[in-house]
């Protein structure tokens, strides 16, 4: 199966911490087009906007959360199609397989290595 | 598959621990050579990280001793960014070292050129190694801009939680940042504040979830890991001001530059004082009078302290309840490489038994508690000036020292890039 082309990607993590250094390791260590989104709001704003190739979405956020957020993102027929990886400080396994079960490509845990992340990107899409 | 790590500081063995995990392979820890020589026959490591210089002698000479012996293990270096041109000119004397890392390290660092030794470089996106360190210097000029935040942010948490347990704050606030702190702090390569984040962050997970009263041993919990932590934080913030004043890669420029630095820089002061209010307090004046204030609440790591910051002089409080000062003092005093560290000493004490001691123990000043103002600043600068004085005349050896670190680090480059 071959691995979709990604160049556009929408980060959205309420942490200005997580945003900056996932950044770097988008732009520079995946080489990826990266836009970022500090709300749920926000992200839904941007995807309208111009529709990415992959979202990056932090599972707890104030007022629209990770989940509530792919939820409306499903809902959509513009922007259905989008693969959509979690990214969440819980490591409980329980609530990862919840997640998978949503129908989300992938969780990626916080700390991640931002030299790997992109690599653990590619590694999610590809066993999709 | 086996590594064996020979370190005696436990923060490096953890940060090696931490990388390799995930990979996959057992880490033998050993704290010494000593512990190494009962370790290497069991493990048959596949690897050895260590450091040139050991608790108990020279990581190079027991290296050297391990190769005539036929040991072929690879041996991963990690040094501190001082130590000297001798271990350099062995090493290239070939002793299959395969890489050298300085210390302080990053998780980056040092994970890359593990992934490098075991070839398991994710085959995604891979980047060139040029940009590679570019990139790592971005992330560690962001690191430093977090690391710098940290020390704020667990004052916070330990204001937060001292609230909650009176009863006037709710835990949610303290539980979002932990959890952001846990969430960010390995990324940021900060990870035994992100071990304690783990545990805080467990800790008020607990209190939310309790409605009854939480028992005393979890607040205890929380409390030494908030501690633990700010600790660490501290530490982590002093290490990467110390390491601005030494890069870590060395080149004819840089080394120029790092020379450059050391003619202007300001006056070090270490302070250890449980008192934490003191050490702020006497962190302000000195502040004010342009010197850099490290203090530090704890003098059982003195030695590490003074490894990594290398001060110009060190103010340490007597009566501490782990260690008292006099002993702490025998003990830096005992390494030849602080015995012209200036150390003055506070009291609270002021019986001439007590001063005598204070000399007798290797003091060269002693400031009475409550501290005056105006005195504490001059007797610190009137040491340091002097202490100073005697850096320069050593100065033009350690500007050659540089250069020729920098001329040894390049061949060394070289000869790890060749195949």
């Amino acid at each position: 199966m071959s691995v979709m082309k990604i160049s556009k990607i929408l980060m959205v993590d309420d942490d200005m911490h997580i945003r900056r250094i996932a950044e770097i390791s988008l732009k520079r260590v995946g080489k990826w087009d990266v836009r970022l989104a500090s709300s749920g709001k926000e992200a839904l704003l941007l995807v309208k906007e111009d529709l990415p190739d992959l979202i990056l979405l932090d599972v707890s956020m104030p007022e629209l959360d990770g989940p509530a957020i792919f939820a409306i993102l499903k809902e959509d027929q513009s922007t259905a199609s989008v693969p959509v990886i979690f990214l969440t400080g819980r490591v409980l396994h329980d609530e990862v397989e919840e997640y998978r079960k949503l129908g989300v490509a992938g969780v990626i845990n916080k700390p991640f290595d931002p030299l790997k992340l992109p690599g653990e990107i590619m590694r999610l899409l590809e066993a999709e | 598959m086996n590594v064996l790590v020979i370190d005696s500081d436990q923060r490096f063995r953890r940060l090696v621990l931490s990388i390799l995990e995930p990979h996959d392979l057992r880490v033998v820890q050993s704290t010494s050579l000593r512990e190494a020589d009962l370790e290497l026959p069991v493990a048959h490591p596949e690897l050895i990280i260590m450091d040139c210089v050991q608790a108990d002698g020279s990581g190079l000479q027991w290296l050297k001793k391990k190769r005539a012996e036929g040991l072929k293990t690879p041996v991963i270096f990690c040094c501190s960014g001082s130590h000297g041109t001798e271990e350099f000119c062995q090493l290239i004397a070939g002793l299959g070292v395969k890489h050298i890392l300085h210390k302080p390290l990053t998780a980056a660092t040092l994970s890359r050129s593990l992934d490098e030794h075991f070839q398991r470089i994710a085959t995604a996106a891979q980047p060139s190694p040029s940009t590679l360190d570019d990139i790592e210097r971005e992330i560690k000029a962001l690191s430093i801009e977090y690391i710098r935040e940290l020390p704020e942010r667990f004052h916070f948490l330990t204001r937060q939680v001292q609230d909650l347990k009176k009863g006037l704050a709710e835990p949610s606030t303290a539980k979002n940042e932990a959890h952001k702190i846990k969430g960010t702090a390995s990324s940021y390569g900060v990870h035994d504040v992100g071990a304690q984040a783990v545990i805080i962050d467990d800790c008020l997970k607990q209190l939310c979830n309790t409605k009854t009263a939480a028992s005393p041993e979890l607040w205890q919990r929380l409390e030494n890991a908030l501690a633990e932590a700010s600790r660490l934080a501290e530490q982590a913030l002093a290490e990467v001001d110390a390491s601005a004043a030494l890069p870590a890669v060395y080149d004819e420029k840089t080394a120029m530059d790092a020379v450059g630095l050391t003619a202007t820089r300001f006056q070090k002061i270490v302070i250890i004082d449980d008192d934490q209010d003191f050490t702020r307090r006497v962190s302000l004046i000195l502040g004010y009078e342009d010197m850099l204030v490290y203090a530090f609440n704890d003098a059982r790591r003195v030695l590490e302290v003074l490894e990594y910051l290398k001060p110009d002089l060190l103010i340490l409080d007597l009566n501490m309840p782990e260690l008292d000062g006099f002993n702490v003092c025998k003990r830096i005093r005992i390494d030849s490489r602080w015995r012209n560290l200036p150390i003055v000493f506070l009291t609270a004490q002021t019986g001439w038994e007590t001063r005598v001691a204070a000399f007798d123990a290797g003091a060269d000043d002693y400031i009475p508690k409550p501290v005056v103002n105006q005195e504490l600043i001059a007797r610190v600068r009137v040491r340091a000036e002097r202490s100073k004085l005697q850096e320069e005349v050593n100065s033009q050896a350690s500007v050659n020292k540089l250069l020729w670190q920098a001329l040894l680090t390049l061949l060394l480059q070289a000869r790890v890039l060749k195949p």
